[in-house]
């Protein structure tokens, strides 16, 4: 990473990804998405948004789901920045940088805040 | 008297047995057999590796971010030392994460289904918490070590706002992480 694009380039995209990421956590804590589900007393795993009833985790899929939105944002943002002429404006990197600080310690304070009844 | 006592003793049982057989198969199935789960068996050397990790982990993120705020402050002593604590960190990470997430099923019934969600329900949510910290920590760690490949701290000025909150929200999720992890395993483990 870094050898065919300028560094500039390179902070925006993981900037991109963490703010991806972050984002598409928090969305799938508020809206009801289709994610991996795993029965642990079943040792199986099922897909969707309602599944089979019983002890279900879904924290596995949680992850992969974000960490699936990530990448792809990452991967369009990089073909994107590909055809960039140039470096990508300040304003813009100055701008994600906030977004992605701002939300990564917003979903940390919303977590804590959902688990602790404060929601 | 014994000749007796013997067939009184065999006279109740065929009394009894008619009553007894029809119900033996609901028996059985009310018994408790408890179920098998992933790596069941393999849980608390896998808990003892996951905790060994956190240690190391705690240990160069803690470094990292003293070394790394020290950066905001024009300071640029130690750049190849924190870089190696970065390397260190995100490979303890995965490691620390991986294993937790193998033994998290054998936590999630034997734990937390049977014993902390029926008698100490914030100990459920306190896992809950480092569970989704420790998920968001992973995409941080991911872009923290690819920063740290791509940057340097002396020329790169505009990009070590970023950089350093990375290191400190990772040591903040990790001292979280093991703080969290000691109070529960202190009441229930594996």
């Amino acid at each position: 990473m870094g050898k065919n694009m300028g560094k500039e380039k390179t902070y925006l995209l993981l900037v991109l990804s963490v703010l991806a990421f972050t984002g598409s956590y928090f969305l799938s804590e508020v809206f009801p998405f289709p994610l991996w589900w795993y029965y642990p007393l079943d040792q199986h795993w099922e897909f969707g948004i309602v599944t089979s009833k019983g002890l279900r985790m879904g924290w596995y899929g949680k992850v992969l789901l974000s960490a699936f939105c990530s990448l792809a944002v990452a991967l369009l943002g990089g073909l994107g920045l590909k055809w960039m002429p140039g470096e990508p404006p300040e304003t813009l990197a100055d701008f994600l940088t906030l977004a992605g600080m701002g939300m990564t310690l917003f979903l940390l304070y919303y977590i804590v805040r959902i688990l602790s009844g404060g929601a | 008297m014994g000749l007796i006592i013997n067939w009184l003793g065999l006279l109740l049982w065929s009394a009894l047995l008619p009553a007894i057989l029809p119900a033996l198969p609901a028996l059985a199935e009310g018994m408790s057999v408890p179920p098998a789960l992933f790596l069941q068996a393999q849980g608390k050397f896998l808990l003892i590796l996951h905790a060994l990790m956190a240690v190391l982990l705690l240990g160069s993120l803690t470094h990292n971010v003293l070394i790394s705020v020290n950066y905001l402050r024009g300071k640029f002593t130690k750049i190849r030392l924190e870089k190696r604590y970065v390397k260190v960190g995100f490979v303890a990470y995965l490691l620390t994460f991986g294993l937790g997430a193998l033994i998290y099923p054998n936590y999630r019934y034997h734990v937390r289904a049977l014993y902390f969600d029926l008698k100490m329900p914030w100990a459920s949510n306190l896992f809950d918490i480092k569970e989704h910290w420790a998920g968001i920590g992973l995409a941080l760690f991911a872009a923290f070590f690819l920063l740290s490949r791509t940057i340097d701290p002396r020329t790169d000025r505009r990009m070590l706002l970023f950089y350093v909150f990375l290191s400190a929200t990772l040591a903040g999720i990790v001292w979280f992480g093991v703080i969290a992890g000691l109070l529960l395993v202190s009441y229930r483990s594996i």
